[in-house]
C-alpha cells in the first residue's frame, strides 16, 4: 500500500474512532449533571474540596472531547509524517 | 388497624397578624388580633364561608392600618353575587390617601378604578419606579360559589393565587412606603346593591409564605368534617334513629359524637366532636364543598333519649366516606323493655382482656351497639331480652368469637383463645405497581413532566391510590388520586422548579389501611453547565463570591500573584521549548496569555479600575511598539 493509501485508511480510523467515542459524551453529560446537581455545584457555599471536585468534574467532558480530537489527529499525523 | 399518614415535613402556617372572622356581628372589633375595628356601618352581616361574613353592599369601610407587609400575603374569601364575566362587581380593597379613588394598592374586578378587566381578579399596585397591573387566568368566577384568594407579597415579586393556585405574577412589589400609617386602608366596596362581594376569613401575613403553606391554609380552611350547614353542605354521613322493638323513627340527642379522620389530599389526622342535648331527627354530617374521600379512622357516638337508654356506636372498622353519602341508623331500647348486658371476656387464663372489640348486630336491623372491653375485660351494653343478637369478640391475636343469643341474663362471659400467630394482612399480595418516569430517568429543572402511578390489584379491592410529589425542601408540589377496585392510574403534570430532587410517595388504601413508598429523581439545572462554559461559569462564581477556593478569592494579592507567576513560567516553558529568543515573540505569547487569562477567563486582576481589561489593553500597546520596532531593525 502505497503512502497515499496508507493515509486514507488512517483517516478512516480516525473518522471511525472519533464517531464511536463522540457517541459516548451522551452517557457522561448526564453522569456529570447528575454529580453537578448531587454536590451542588451552584451553591458557594460548598466546601472547598467539593469546589474543586466540581471544577474537575466541569472539565470532564471538555477533556474527554479534547482527548479523542488528539487521538483521532494523532492517528492522521502519524500517517502523514512518517 | 391503619398505617397513619407519615407527615411530609411540611412547615407550620405562621400565625396571621390579622384576623377578622366577621362572625360577631354586635361587636364592631372583628379582629380576633386585637387590631382596630373597621366600621362596617354601610354593610350586611351574612353567612360567610365559615359561619359569619360580610356582604360589601355597594358599602366602603375605612381603617388606618398600620402594619406593613414587607413580605407575607393577604388572604381571604370572597363569593360574588354575579358572573363577573357579565357584571361588575368592584373593589376588595384600596390602600391609597386619599377617599374612594384611584388606589395605590387596589385589588378588583371589572371597575376597581385602575384595576380590574373582562371579568378577572386584578391587582393593581405601585412599586418604586411604576405602576403595576396583574390579572388572573380565571376571568369567570361564578355567582354564588366561594374563592379562596391569596395575594402573595415578597421583595421581588406579587401574585395572585385562587384556591392554592397561583393563577397571576407580577415582578416588583408594592412599595413599602404605602403601607404606612399615613394610609387609609378600605376594605371592600361593591359596585352596587346587587353587584357586590361577599368576604370572610381576612388574615394578613408578615412573614415569608411558601406555596405549600398557602396551599395548606387553602385547604386548612376547606378540608373538614363537620355537622352540615349552608357553608359545609356536602353531606357524607348521616345518623337517623328508630324504636328497636317498634322500628318507629325517633328524635334523639348526642352525648358524645367524635369522628377522628383524614383525606386523600391533606397529609394529617383531623377530629371533630360535639354534643347535643336536644332530640332531633337526624345528624348529619358534611365535608364541605370540595368532592374528596374521607377515611373515618374512628367514630364513636353516645346516643339517647329520654325514656331509652344511651347507647354507643363505636365500630371497630374504618368508614370511607365520599360525597354519595353513608346513612346509618341507630336503635333505642326503651327502659321498659331493656336490661343492662354485660360481656366480661377473658382468655385461657383467665385473665380479663382490655381492648376486645364487642359488636352487637341483629339480623334483621344490623349494627345495634359496639365498643371495647375496659381495664376490667368488661363492655355493658343496653338490650332487649327478648330481641335475638348477634355477639361478636374479636381482637388481634386472639381468635374471634361469634355466637346468637336472646340475652336474658344480665352478664355473660367470653373465653377467647390466642392463636398461634399473630394474624396480619399482607397488602403487599396481588399488587404489582409502575411509577412514571422511570427510575433513571434524566429530569431537568423548570420543566413539566407527567407523572403516573399506575396499580393494578388482583388480589385486594382498592378503597384508592395515589402519589404525593415533593421538592428538595419536603414541600408538596403536586398530587394525584385515583379511584378502581382493580387499581388504574393517577396522573398529574408538574413542573419540576429549582428542587434538586424530587421524591413521590405512593400510597394505595385497602379497608382503611394505608400502605406507601416513595421513590426519588434527580433534577439536573437544565443544559449547559457541563462543558468548558460550566467550568468557567463555577470558577469565576467561586472566585468571586462565597469564600473563594482555599482561601483564594479574585481581587486578592495571592490570587493575583498566582496568576502572574502562572503567565511567567508558561511564557518560559515555550520559549525554551520552541527556542524563542525574539523579544517579539516572547511579548506576543504574552499578550495572548494576558488576553486568555484577562478577556477569556476574567481572572486578571485590574490595577486600573477606571479602565475595563486595562491589563490587555497595556499588553496589546507593548506587543505592538515592540513589533514595530523589530520590523524596523
Amino acid at each position: 500500500m502505497d503512502k497515499r493509501g496508507s493515509v486514507m485508511l488512517s483517516v478512516l480510523f480516525a473518522v471511525i474512532f472519533f464517531i464511536a467515542f463522540i457517541i459516548l459524551i451522551n452517557f457522561i453529560k448526564p453522569l456529570t449533571s447528575e454529580t453537578e446537581s448531587s454536590l451542588n455545584c451552584s451553591d458557594v457555599n460548598i466546601s472547598d474540596g467539593n469546589k474543586m471536585t466540581c471544577l474537575i468534574i466541569n472539565s470532564a467532558v471538555p477533556y474527554f472531547i479534547a482527548l479523542i480530537i488528539s487521538v483521532a489527529g494523532g492517528i492522521i499525523l502519524d500517517r502523514l509524517l512518517t | 388497624m391503619f398505617i397513619s399518614m407519615a407527615s411530609a415535613g411540611r412547615l407550620v402556617v405562621p400565625t396571621s397578624i390579622v384576623n377578622y372572622t366577621f362572625d360577631n356581628s354586635s361587636n364592631l372589633d372583628q379582629d380576633d388580633t386585637g387590631n382596630a375595628d373597621i366600621n362596617y356601618s354601610e354593610w350586611g352581616y351574612v353567612n360567610g364561608k365559615s359561619n359569619g361574613g360580610i356582604n360589601t353592599n355597594n358599602g366602603m369601610a375605612n381603617n388606618s392600618y398600620n402594619t406593613q407587609i414587607t413580605e407575607g400575603g393577604i388572604s381571604f374569601w370572597f363569593k360574588p353575587s354575579v358572573n363577573t364575566a357579565s357584571d361588575d362587581i368592584g373593589c376588595a380593597f384600596h390602600y391609597d390617601d386619599s377617599g374612594n379613588t384611584k388606589g395605590d394598592f387596589s385589588l378588583g374586578i371589572q371597575g376597581c378604578n385602575s384595576a380590574g378587566s373582562g371579568g378577572a381578579l386584578t391587582l393593581y399596585f405601585n412599586n418604586v419606579t411604576n405602576t403595576q397591573a396583574i390579572s388572573t387566568s380565571t376571568t369567570n368566577f361564578l355567582a354564588g360559589t366561594w374563592y379562596h384568594t391569596f395575594i402573595k407579597i415578597n421583595s421581588t415579586h406579587i401574585g395572585i393565587y385562587i384556591d392554592g393556585t397561583r393563577l397571576a405574577i407580577g415582578s416588583g412589589s408594592p412599595n413599602q412606603a404605602l403601607f404606612g400609617s399615613s394610609r387609609l386602608f378600605h376594605i371592600f366596596s361593591g359596585a352596587s346593591a346587587t353587584l357586590n362581594w361577599t368576604i370572610d376569613e381576612l388574615k394578613f401575613y408578615n412573614s415569608e409564605i411558601t406555596e405549600q403553606q398557602i396551599r395548606d391554609i387553602y385547604g386548612k380552611e376547606l378540608s373538614e368534617v363537620k355537622l352540615c350547614d349552608t357553608s359545609i353542605n356536602v353531606l357524607y354521613l348521616n345518623f337517623t334513629f328508630k324504636d328497636e322493638s317498634t322500628l318507629s323513627r325517633l328524635n334523639a340527642s348526642v352525648n358524645l359524637f367524635n369522628i377522628t379522620y383524614f383525606g386523600t389530599d391533606f397529609g394529617s389526622n383531623k377530629s371533630y366532636s360535639f354534643t347535643n342535648l336536644t332530640d332531633n331527627f337526624e345528624y348529619s354530617l358534611c365535608y364541605s364543598d370540595y368532592a374528596d374521600t374521607v377515611y373515618a379512622t374512628e367514630v364513636i357516638m353516645q346516643y339517647s333519649k329520654t325514656g331509652y337508654s344511651q347507647r354507643t356506636y363505636n365500630p371497630s372498622d374504618s368508614m370511607t366516606l365520599a360525597n354519595t353519602s353513608t346513612s346509618k341508623q341507630l336503635y333505642l331500647v326503651p327502659n321498659s323493655l331493656g336490661q343492662y348486658v354485660t360481656f366480661q371476656v377473658i382468655n385461657s387464663a383467665e385473665q380479663s382482656l382490655e381492648g376486645v372489640q364487642i359488636n352487637i348486630t341483629s339480623a334483621s336491623l344490623g349494627d345495634i351497639e359496639s365498643r371495647a372491653t375496659d381495664s376490667s375485660g368488661g363492655a355493658t351494653f343496653f338490650l332487649n331480652p327478648l330481641s335475638t343478637y348477634i355477639i361478636s369478640a374479636s381482637k388481634a391475636g386472639y381468635a374471634s368469637y361469634t355466637t346468637t343469643l336472646s340475652p336474658a341474663s344480665t352478664s355473660y362471659t367470653i373465653s377467647l383463645s390466642a392463636t398461634d400467630t399473630a394474624s396480619q394482612s399482607d397488602y403487599m399480595k396481588g399488587m404489582t405497581y409502575l411509577v412514571s418516569p422511570s427510575l433513571g430517568s434524566s429530569l431537568v429543572n423548570d420543566t413539566t413532566y407527567t407523572f403516573n402511578f399506575t396499580i393494578a390489584s388482583t388480589y385486594w379491592d382498592l378503597d384508592g391510590f395515589g402519589y404525593r410529589l415533593y421538592n428538595s425542601s419536603g414541600s408538596q408540589i403536586g398530587s394525584a388520586s385515583g379511584v378502581g377496585s382493580t387499581g388504574g392510574t393517577a396522573t398529574s403534570n408538574i413542573n419540576t422548579l429549582n428542587s434538586s430532587h424530587l421524591t413521590m410517595n405512593y400510597y394505595w388504601i385497602i379497608s382503611g389501611n394505608y400502605t406507601n413508598g416513595s421513590v426519588s429523581w434527580p433534577i439536573y439545572m437544565g443544559t449547559g453547565s457541563s462543558g468548558i462554559s460550566g467550568l468557567l461559569s463555577n470558577l469565576n462564581n467561586y472566585l468571586t463570591n462565597g469564600n473563594g477556593i482555599f482561601g483564594l478569592r479574585s481581587g486578592t494579592f495571592g490570587f493575583s500573584l498566582i496568576i502572574f507567576t502562572i503567565i511567567f513560567f508558561i511564557t518560559g516553558v515555550i520559549n525554551y521549548k520552541f527556542g524563542f529568543t525574539s523579544p517579539g515573540a516572547i511579548i506576543a505569547v504574552l499578550f495572548g496569555l494576558v488576553a486568555l487569562f484577562d478577556l477569556g477567563l476574567g481572572l486578571m486582576p485590574n490595577p486600573i479600575g477606571a479602565v475595563e481589561h486595562f491589563p490587555t489593553i497595556f499588553m496589546s500597546i507593548m506587543a505592538l511598539g515592540i513589533l514595530l520596532w523589530e520590523a524596523g531593525r
